[in-house]
C-alpha cells in the first residue's frame, strides 16, 4: 500500500466513525423532541402543587460539602433555606477547612454542638463534632477531618435522617421549585426511581442576587455563551434521550437526587476519583443488573440548577482536561461492564456509547482537524477528503447545536429576549470553526495525561455568581 | 469518485440550514408576539386585579370585568388563580366559582378537547382550583370516558370528582385504580371527606391491595377517632401490610379501646410493628408497658430504638428510666439512644 491509499483510509475511516455518530445522535435528538414536546404549554406550578403536602412527599437532606469555602458557604446555605419543599434537612459537612468555614457558620447561624447518634454505615475520616443551629433545627453542621469531598458526601450521608439526598456544590444556585420537580418523577414511580437528576443551566450573566435567581440573561462573554449552547445540547439532547431507556450514565454532577438506601447498599461515594458522580451512578446502574431488579435512573429536563461556569480559556481548560479524566476513571473502574449480557442495554449500549463517542471521539475529531490541515498544504485530492470531513463536523457540531438552541425555544423557552435567542443560533453556527477544536484538544490533553499519570486534578477558582 | 459524496452532503447540508433558518425565524417571530401578548395580559391583569378582589368579596359585578376576547379571559384566568390560593371564606370562594362558570366556561370546553396534552391539564387543574361544579358533566365526557386520555388526565379527572364529591366517583375510581399507582390514589383520595370514605369502605375487601392501603392511609390523615373500630378489624384480620398500615393509622390517630391487646406486638417479628407499638404507647401511656418498651430500646433496629427512647422520655418517669439504662445496660446502642433522648433539652 502506497501512502496515498494509507492516507485515503485514514480519511474514510474518520468520514464514517462521523457518519455513524450522526447517526445515533439523530435518534437521540428524536426521542428527546418528543419527549420535551409533550410537556408543551403545561402550567409550569400546577402539577406540583400536590407534592407540597408532606404526607406525601419524602423528605430529602441536602448535603454541602465545604472545603475551605468560608466565602461562599454562608451565602450558599441561605438559598437553600428559600427551597420550596415541605420537609428537608441541610447538612454542612465541613471537611477540615484551614480557613474560617466552622467559625462563620456557628457564628451566623446559632450553631451549639450536640450529641446525635450516627449511624456509621459508611466509613469515614473521624468526626469531630456535629453541631445544630437554635434558629433553624432543620440545620446541621459536622465538622470532620479533611478526606475528600467523596469522604465529606459519605459523612453527610452517615448523618442524614431522610430517605432521599441530594449534595450539591457550593457555586450552585437553585430553583426553589428544584426538589419538587425532581423528586416527581421518584414520587411518581412508587420509588422504582433510585436517582432522578435535573437539568443544569448556566448562571453566568443571570441577575442573582442573595442566593436567588432573579433574571435569567446571557453573558456576554463568547467563551460562556458557548458553554451555555453547549450545556444545552447535552442536556436537551443526550440526557432526556438516554433517560428514556434507562441508559442514563450521568446525573449531573451540580444536580441529582438519589435514594440514601441504594447509594448506601452500593458502597457510598467512591474517595479519590474526579468524577464521583458518575461513578457512582455506574455503580448504581450495576447493583441494579446485578440482583436482578426493576430501578430507573432518570433526568427531568427542566431547568432547577443553575451553576458558575470558567469565564477564561486557562480554567476551562483545566475543567475540561479533569472531566475527561474522571470519564476514563469510571469507565475503566467498570470495564467489566462493556459488552457484558448481564448488564443488559447499559453493557451494550450506554457504556459502548461513553467509551466510543464520548473518551474516543475527540481523538478521532483531532486527527480529523490534523488531516484538513495536512490537506491544505498538499492540496490535490485530499483538498477534497478535507472538504468532505469539515463539513461532516459541521454537521456533528455547528448543525446539531443550532437544533439544540432551537429545541429550547420550541420548548422550554427559559430565555426571555428575542435577541438572546438569535445570538445563541448564531454563535451555535460558529462553533465547528473555533470552540469544538478547542475542546476536543483539551480533551486530549486529559488522555495524555491519563497515559502519562498525571494524577493533578486542577482547581477551579470561583468568583461567585451572587451578588 | 468522492465527487457525488461531497454534493449529496453539500445539498444536504444546505437543506438543513434553510429548514434550521425558517425555523429561527418563525421561533423569533412567535417569541417576538407573544412577548407583546404577555404584555398586554399583564396590563389587562393589572387594570382588572382590583375589580376582580372587589367582586370576590362583594360578588356585585361591575361592567368592567366583563372580559371579552381571549387575552382578557388569559388575564382573568391567572388573577383568579393567584387569588384562589389565599381567599379562603366560603362566600368568596363561591363567588370565585360563580364568575369562573360564567366568563371562562366556553375556553375551558374548547380547552378540554384541545390536541394538546398540556392545554387538557391545565384546564383540569383549573377546573379544579375554581370548582367549576358544572363542567363535571364534561370532564366525564372528554376526559374519563375517552379511550385515548392520558394517566395523568384521567388522576386529574377522578381527583376533580373526588374534590367536588360527585356521586359518580366511585364507580369511576373502580374503573380505573387498577393502572395507578398507591400514590397516584393516595393523592386522590386525600381530597375525600369522611363520608364518601365510608363509602368506600363498605366495598374494602374487594378492593386489590395498593387501593386498600390508601384508604387506610386517608384513614390515618384524617385521625378521627370514629374509624377505630374498622382500623382494628383491618388490624386483628388482615396480614402483612394491610395490617402494618392499619396498626401505623391507629398510631397516629393516637387511639385504641384496648392498648393491652397490642402489647404482643413486643414480640413480633416485623420492626415496623414494634416501632409503631413503641410509638402507640406514648400516646397512649400505660405504666405496665415499661418493661416492653426498655426491650425495645436494646432492639436490634435503629428506628425502633429511637421511637422507644422517644417514648420512654415522655413518660413522667422517663428520665430515671433512661438514667438507669445509661448505668446498668451493657448494650452501647441502648445507651447511645438513651444518652441522646436526655440530651434533647434544648433544640426539638
Amino acid at each position: 500500500m502506497d501512502w496515498n491509499t494509507i492516507l485515503q483510509l485514514y480519511a474514510w475511516v474518520i468520514a464514517i466513525y462521523m457518519i455513524v455518530v450522526i447517526f445515533f445522535y439523530t435518534i437521540i435528538l428524536f426521542f428527546s423532541t418528543l419527549q420535551i414536546r409533550k410537556e408543551y404549554r403545561l402550567s409550569k406550578t400546577e402539577p406540583f402543587k400536590d407534592y407540597m403536602d408532606e404526607n406525601f412527599t419524602r423528605p430529602v437532606s441536602i448535603i454541602v460539602p465545604a472545603y475551605n469555602e468560608e466565602m461562599g458557604v454562608v451565602q450558599s446555605v441561605r438559598s437553600l433555606l428559600t427551597i420550596n419543599y415541605p420537609q428537608f434537612e441541610i447538612i454542612v459537612v465541613n471537611d477540615g477547612s484551614k480557613d474560617r468555614t466552622l467559625e462563620i457558620m456557628l457564628e451566623k447561624y446559632d450553631m451549639v454542638r450536640v450529641n446525635k447518634v450516627v449511624r456509621k454505615q459508611l466509613e469515614t475520616e473521624e468526626t469531630k463534632g456535629i453541631y445544630q443551629s437554635r434558629v433553624l433545627p432543620n440545620l446541621y453542621l459536622i465538622d470532620k477531618n479533611n478526606g475528600g469531598k467523596a469522604d465529606a458526601l459519605n459523612a453527610g450521608l452517615n448523618f442524614a435522617h431522610y430517605p432521599y439526598f441530594c449534595s450539591l456544590d457550593g457555586d450552585s444556585i437553585l430553583e426553589r421549585d428544584a426538589f419538587l420537580k425532581v423528586m416527581k418523577p421518584i414520587i411518581d414511580s412508587d420509588e422504582e426511581v433510585i436517582a432522578s437528576g435535573g437539568s443544569v443551566r448556566i448562571a453566568n450573566g443571570c441577575d442573582i442576587q442573595n442566593g436567588n435567581l432573579i433574571n435569567i440573561g446571557l453573558s456576554k462573554s463568547p467563551i460562556v455563551v458557548m458553554q451555555v449552547i453547549e450545556y444545552l445540547r447535552a442536556f436537551l439532547m443526550g440526557r432526556i434521550g438516554l433517560s428514556r431507556h434507562n441508559l442514563l450514565l450521568i446525573v449531573s454532577g451540580a444536580f441529582g437526587v438519589f435514594s440514601k438506601h441504594w447509594v448506601i447498599e452500593a458502597g457510598g461515594y467512591k474517595r479519590n476519583t474526579v468524577g464521583e458522580d458518575m461513578e457512582l451512578v455506574v455503580r448504581l446502574h450495576r447493583i441494579t443488573k446485578e440482583k436482578k431488579l426493576k430501578k430507573k435512573i432518570i433526568y427531568v429536563p427542566d431547568p432547577v440548577c443553575w451553576t458558575e461556569v470558567p469565564e477564561s480559556l486557562g480554567v476551562l481548560r483545566t475543567q475540561r482536561r479533569r472531566w475527561h479524566k474522571g470519564l476514563f476513571e469510571s469507565l475503566w473502574a467498570h470495564r467489566k461492564l462493556l459488552l457484558n449480557p448481564k448488564y443488559g442495554t447499559i453493557g451494550f449500549v450506554s457504556i459502548p456509547y461513553f467509551w466510543i463517542i464520548e473518551f474516543l471521539g475527540p481523538v478521532i475529531e483531532l486527527s480529523g482537524y490534523i488531516f484538513i490541515i495536512f490537506s491544505l498544504f498538499s492540496g490535490g485530492i485530499y483538498i477534497e477528503f478535507a472538504i468532505l470531513l469539515f463539513l461532516l463536523s459541521t454537521l456533528y457540531g455547528s448543525i446539531f447545536s443550532m437544533t439544540s438552541v432551537l429545541l429550547e425555544e420550541w420548548s422550554l423557552r427559559k430565555y426571555p429576549k428575542v435577541t438572546d435567542i438569535l445570538k445563541l443560533f448564531l454563535y451555535a453556527a460558529t462553533e465547528t470553526l473555533w470552540y469544538r477544536p478547542l475542546t476536543v484538544l483539551w480533551r486530549c490533553e486529559g488522555i495524555i495525561q491519563i497515559i502519562r499519570r498525571d494524577h493533578s486534578w486542577g482547581e477551579m477558582k470561583r468568583k461567585g455568581v451572587s451578588k | 469518485m468522492i465527487i457525488t459524496e461531497l454534493s449529496i452532503l453539500y445539498v444536504l447540508l444546505l437543506f438543513i440550514i434553510t429548514f434550521l433558518s425558517i425555523l429561527l425565524v418563525y421561533l423569533l417571530i412567535r417569541k417576538a408576539r407573544e412577548n407583546s401578548v404577555r404584555k398586554r395580559i399583564n396590563m389587562h391583569k393589572d387594570k382588572y386585579r382590583v375589580p376582580i378582589f372587589e367582586y370576590l368579596s362583594s360578588g356585585e359585578t361591575t361592567r368592567l370585568i366583563q372580559p371579552i376576547g381571549k387575552e382578557r379571559k388569559v388575564a382573568i384566568e391567572e388573577l383568579l388563580k393567584e387569588y384562589v390560593s389565599v381567599l379562603d371564606s366560603l362566600e368568596t370562594r363561591l363567588n370565585l366559582s360563580r364568575y369562573a362558570e360564567t366568563h371562562l366556561m366556553d375556553l375551558y370546553l374548547n380547552n378540554l378537547k384541545s390536541i394538546y396534552w398540556g392545554k387538557r391539564m391545565n384546564t383540569l387543574f383549573n377546573i379544579e382550583n375554581f370548582h367549576m361544579t358544572s363542567l363535571e358533566e364534561e370532564v366525564i365526557e372528554h376526559i374519563l370516558n375517552k379511550q385515548s386520555a392520558q394517566k395523568e388526565e384521567k388522576i386529574q379527572g377522578l381527583c376533580i370528582l373526588a374534590h367536588f364529591q360527585s356521586n359518580s366517583f366511585e364507580s369511576f375510581l373502580e374503573q380505573n385504580y387498577k393502572d395507578l399507582s398507591e400514590f397516584d390514589l393516595r393523592n386522590i383520595l386525600r381530597r375525600l371527606n369522611d363520608i364518601q370514605l365510608e363509602d368506600l369502605i363498605v366495598d374494602f375487601d374487594n378492593y386489590e391491595q395498593h387501593l386498600q392501603c390508601a384508604i387506610l392511609d386517608r384513614i390515618s390523615l384524617l385521625a378521627q377517632v370514629e374509624f377505630v373500630p374498622f382500623l382494628e378489624s383491618v388490624f386483628f384480620n388482615k396480614e402483612d401490610e394491610i395490617r402494618i398500615r392499619a396498626l401505623k393509622a391507629l398510631s397516629n390517630i393516637g387511639h385504641v379501646q384496648d392498648i393491652r391487646q397490642y402489647f404482643s406486638l413486643c414480640q413480633s417479628t416485623i420492626w415496623q410493628e414494634r416501632m409503631l407499638l413503641a410509638k402507640l404507647l406514648k400516646i397512649i401511656q400505660d405504666e405496665q408497658a415499661i418493661p416492653c418498651l426498655k426491650k425495645l430500646l436494646h432492639d436490634q433496629s435503629w428506628w425502633v430504638r429511637s421511637q422507644a427512647g422517644q417514648t420512654i422520655a415522655s413518660y413522667p418517669s422517663g428520665n430515671v428510666i433512661l438514667n438507669d439504662i445509661l448505668i446498668e445496660s451493657n448494650d452501647n446502642f441502648a445507651k447511645d439512644m438513651a444518652r441522646e433522648c436526655l440530651d434533647k433539652g434544648v433544640l426539638i
